[in-house]
Parts: C-alpha cells; structure tokens; sequence
C-alpha cells in the first residue's frame, strides 16, 4: 500500500548521511545509559532530553529520539542482570535468570545474549513495519476496552506459572500488588480508596516503587545483612555467550519477536506484559522448565527479544495512525508535533522521505546499539567486582534517585523504602516477588478496561465471551490457569512451603 | 518464627488482618451514581482475596507436617548492620530536601561506605564522585531534583 523500494532506499540514502549517523549514535548511546540507570525509563529519558533536539531539523532530531527510545530499551536489562535490580517492569523476568546466570558467572554470556536477542527481535519487527505497517495498523483498532480486560486477565493468568511450587504464596502475593495498586484514586471517577485517611496515599502507589523497593533495596538489605565483600561469589566472568547458547536460542529470540511485535500494536499493552508472556511461553515449551528461574539463558533471551519487539512494534500504530501505545511513544508523538509533523496515513503520503528516513534509521539504529552494547559487556559486567561496601551505598542512591524521579515527588521514594522491607522479608519467607510486580503493572488497565467494558455492555459480563478477541483470551486464560494447576497436581503432592525461584 | 511454617503463620495471619482492614476501608468507599462497576467493588474483592489468602496461607502452615525448613535470619551483627543501614536511609530520604540531593547523598554514601568496611578514602573519593555526578545531572539536564543548600 505505502511500501516501495524506492523509498525505503531513499531512506537508508538519508539515514546514512553522516549527520544523521552522527544523531543515532549519539541517541543510542544516551538511550543506553538512560536505560542502564534504575527508574529513568525511555519515557523519562527522552521528555528529558526532548528540549536538546530543538536545534536539529526534524529528520535527525526524530531519529535520535527514535534512537534513545530503543538504546534505552537495550540496556534496561543491564543492571537486572549484573546487579538483580531491574529498572524498569519489562527488565523483572529478565532478572530472574538473568542474575542467576551472573552468580554463576556468566553476566557477559547473558548481557551478550540480552544484546543478540534484542537486535534479533529489533531487526524482525523492523521487517513487520516496513512491509506491512498500515495493514497490521488496523489490527489495533478492533481491540475494545471488553479485548484489553481479556488481556490483562491472561496476563494475571501467568502468576500460576511464575508462582512455581508456592502456588498459595504466588497468589497472595498477586493479590497484594493488586490491593496496593489501588490505594488512591479511582482512575475513573476520582473517588478516593484505601488512604486510610493519610492524604499522601492519594497519590496512590506507582509500580515502579514496588519494583525499586522490592529488588534494589531488598536485595542490599540482604547483602548487608550478610557482610558480604562482593555482590557476586564467583569473580570468574564468562565474557560472551558460547555459540551453542546462542544456537540454542534462536527460536526462543523468532518467538519472542513475534509475540513481542503484535502486542507491541495494542494501545497501553507494555513491554513490561509481553516480556513476562514471552518468558512464560519459553518455559512452558522448554523440555528443561525447571531451569528457569535458576540460570536459563532462554530465559533472558526471550523477555529481551521481546522488549525490543514490541518497542518497535509500537511504531506502526504511532506512524500508521498516530496512536501512541505507551508513555515513550507519547512523548515521541509530541516531539513530531512540535515539528509540525501529524502522524498518520497522510504522512506517509505528503512526507514519504520523512517516514522512511526514519524506518530505514531504525535499521541502523539496531546495528549501532548491537555494535555499541557488545564491547560495553566487559565493563557493564565488571560492576559486580566492584566491592559491595561500595556498590551497595551507591545501589541505595541510584534507586532513591530513580524512585525520585517517577514523579518528583518524596512519598514514591517512602513507598520505595517500604516495598524495600517487604522485598526482604519476602525473600526471607520464600515469597515470589514476580506475582507481585505482574500484578501491580497490571492492576490500573486492568480496572479501567473492566469500568469501560461495563459502561458499554450496561452492565453486562457475557461482553468477554461474546466478543471473538475477548473470548479468545478469556479462553487462553483459563487453559493457562487450568493447565498450570494441572502440571502442579501431577509434579507436586501437597504444596511446597518453599520454592527457590525468586 | 526460626522455621518456614511457624514464619509462614505468622505472615499469614498479618496478612490476613490485613486483608480485613482492606474490607472495612472499601466499606467506607462512597457510591456514585450510574457506576457499572462500584468503586468498592474491586476494593472489596481484593480485601477478601488477600484475608482470604492470608489465613489460608496460615492454616496450611499450620497443618503442615513436611521437613523443617530454617529460616535464615541474620545474627545480632547482621540485625545491627542491617538497622544501621535502614536508619541511615530514612535519615538520608528526610534530609534530601533540607541539604539537596547532591550533599545529602555525598553523606550518606561517606557514611555507609564507611560503616561498611572501607577506609575513610574510599568512601570520601566514593561520596564526592556520587555528589559531582547527581549535581552535573540536575544542572545540565535541568531536571527538578532539590538543591538544597547547592542552590534553589
């Protein structure tokens, strides 16, 4: 419809000039070290950085916001995995066996990995929205709020699979993100709930707090704790991933992409959703799944593959239609609008060298961030031989920093510091965190999707069953529900007490 | 609590009240006219999922007959280390607005490093390099973090 060789190669002509390579380093490697630091997500980054482009033309300033967007996305996983503090929602499945991998010494392997799967998953969505953006737009336009709720539920469904053995344990601590995700306001009415009379809960709990308090903090407590010297007891550092790892996950990296790009077009559905789908998906079709949780390398492979997927994924609905999926591509759509630039199908059509300039920048843009990030390994990867006595202090302020700078506000940083305490005594008690982080990421679209659905169907709940799309995932949740307790009454007996997953 | 059932009794009942607290609180939620989904109504639920979770969690603790498995609780060193710490965080988070973020940090990260194990040195060289840093971030970028005694 829009795609022609033509163009796209016009793109590459102007995304290889040498100014415009210039802009994409340049915001790759900002975007790296925005997503690097704990709590300054892509959206964040870019707002912050959104005045800089002001003296560039619009071509090289949307190319290197564009740049940061995805740079950030790269290196989002880079601390989860060193350090086992995860950034940002989307970075928590990668920590699970991501820091596994780096206690067993191997935080080169699976930064390297993480990097791979990232350009693997980039490149393949990059395909999915040259050839087939404006058709592949369309999709996103029949999903309704009564589709979203179905979603979020199949999402919440993955807490059976993540909650391992402690299947009771995995449940409450769902439902404790759940219930803490809606302390403030009603997203919908403004009605104040669950304040128990303290005017600073109004503003309600940000997820990002939970997710800073419950690894960062917690994890130093435990550090402390023990005296240890060194974040890491192994100081013996595999540097990069044997080929066989990589070998192995190839599939892992095509699946994750896929699942990544499509639910990267819906409207509100985060990366933070698609890399907990993708990690369930790998373990439940892994011959191996006891594995995960415990060092997996499909297991960084996927949740990384299908961050970066559904962050480009999310630019067909920006440019196709100029619909923004998340708070990032938001702040993007307003950076083309301050150029006087309205996404859309006209803007395929009256600035054709525009889109493809920055279509074919992407491409480049991948290459950049894989080139960048692999020599980086080494020194990301050496943060855990930094003595703890001074990695730790310097965790605790990077994440008050980064709890601070959610909303500017010092009730996310108290948050923080609580969810800190309730992260290590959970890890004293066995309680899976990761039930916890799904929940609370879930709990708002959950609650407006629902409010919304009700508002149109008067009342009515057969809406997620008469709905085909709504139906479907309602049907996917329930089999993954089924099948999860399932698998666990066949392996189990009675319910373990413990599981060493988290 | 030196075991995982008796820890497990114990989270369960705390976050079995809990989840009762939660149900008084959406009891209090007021009604609005024309709401499909009533604002109490997911408050309420989730009030009795978690009291519901809570006690079960508790009661199956307690009819649990398996292996003794030890919690790992720190010694009286690790409890005092860990106290310090978390002292020296809410100290720090109260005095970000008073000093600035770039002063209140240098502090507090001299402090902990120190307390920490490492020589006097290393935690000066440590907490200025964390000040210089977080001050040329808010300066450069503009970002609206406070300055405390550093400026506005």
């Amino acid at each position: 419809m829009f795609f022609s060789v033509d163009l796209l190669m016009q793109g590459f002509g102007a995304a290889l000039s040498p100014e415009n390579l210039l802009w994409a380093f340049v915001g790759c490697f900002v975007g790296t070290l925005v997503g690097v630091l704990p709590g300054i997500g892509p959206s964040s980054g870019i707002a912050i950085l959104l005045p800089l482009t002001t003296f560039l033309p619009p071509t090289p300033a949307i190319i290197m916001l564009a740049a940061i967007y995805y740079g950030a996305m790269y290196g989002g996983s880079t601390t989860a995995i060193v350090v086992n503090i995860p950034g940002e929602a989307s970075s928590v499945p990668t920590a699970l066996d991501g820091y596994e991998m780096a206690k067993q010494g191997r935080a080169g392997a699976a930064l390297a990995i993480s990097a791979i799967s990232s350009f693997v998953a980039g490149t393949v969505s990059l395909l999915g929205l040259t050839f087939f953006a404006p058709t592949l737009a369309s999709f996103a336009l029949y999903f309704g709020p009564p589709e979203y709720f179905a979603l979020m539920i199949m999402g919440l469904s993955l807490v059976v699979s993540l909650a391992g053995k402690a299947l009771l344990k995995g449940l409450v601590s769902a439902i404790l993100g759940l219930t803490a995700s809606l302390i403030g306001q009603n997203p919908l009415t403004g009605a104040c709930r669950l304040t128990f009379g303290c005017e600073d809960l109004m503003a309600g709990v940000n997820f990002i707090s939970v997710i800073i308090g419950l690894f960062a903090l917690g994890e130093v407590f435990c550090n402390v704790e023990q005296k240890v010297t060194y974040i890491l007891d192994n100081r013996k550092i595999e540097w990069m991933p044997k080929w066989v790892d990589v070998y192995r996950c190839r599939w892992v990296m095509l699946r994750s992409s896929v699942i990544g790009f499509f639910m990267g077009l819906l409207p509100g559905c985060s990366p933070a959703v698609t890399t907990f789908v993708a990690y369930d998906l790998e373990k439940r079709l892994s011959k191996t799944p006891e594995r995960f949780g415990r060092g997996a390398i499909e297991g960084v492979a996927a949740p990384e593959g299908a961050n970066n997927a559904t962050s480009s994924g999310g630019f067909v609905p920006l440019l196709a239609f100029g619909l923004p999926t998340g708070p990032a591509l938001a702040v993007l759509l307003g950076g083309l609008m301050m150029y006087g630039l309205q996404p859309g199908p006209l803007l395929f059509q009256s600035n054709p060298s525009f889109v493809w300039a920055i279509i074919a920048s992407m491409y480049v843009g991948n290459v950049i961030c894989l080139v960048l990030n692999l020599p980086l390994v080494g020194m990301w990867a050496r943060i855990s031989l930094i003595p703890f006595p001074i990695l730790g202090p310097l965790i605790l302020v990077f994440s008050v920093i980064g709890a601070y700078s959610i909303r500017f506000m010092l009730f996310d940083v108290w948050v923080t510091l609580v969810f800190g305490v309730v992260g290590y005594l959970m890890r004293k008690m066995k309680i899976p965190m990761a039930p916890m982080v799904l929940a609370s990421v879930l709990a708002q679209m959950l609650e407006t999707s629902l409010s919304q659905s009700l508002l149109i169907s008067r009342g009515s709940w057969s809406v997620f069953f008469t709905r085909p799309i709504a139906c479907v995932f309602m049907a996917l949740a329930i089999g993954s529900i089924v099948r999860g307790l399932w698998v666990q009454y066949k392996t189990g007996g009675p319910e373990a007490l413990a599981d060493g997953d988290d | 609590m030196r075991n995982l059932r008796s820890a497990d009794m114990v989270c369960g009942a705390c976050i079995g009240l809990l989840g009762l607290a939660v149900v008084v609180a959406a009891m209090n939620i007021p009604a609005l006219m024309g709401e499909r989904l009533p604002s109490k109504a997911l408050p309420m639920l989730c009030g009795v999922l978690t009291a519901a979770g809570g006690f079960l969690l508790a009661i199956k603790a307690y009819r649990y007959d398996g292996e003794e498995i030890p919690v790992e609780w720190p010694d009286r060193g690790g409890w005092i280390s860990l106290g310090v710490t978390m002292g020296g965080l809410i100290a720090y988070v109260a005095l970000i607005e008073l000093l600035g973020l770039p002063v209140a940090s240098m502090l507090f990260v001299i402090g902990l490093v120190r307390y920490l194990g490492m020589g006097l040195m290393a935690g000066v060289a440590t907490g200025l390099g964390t000040a210089v840093s977080i001050y040329l971030m808010i300066h450069y970028l503009a970002l609206s973090f406070p300055l405390g005694v550093l400026g506005s």
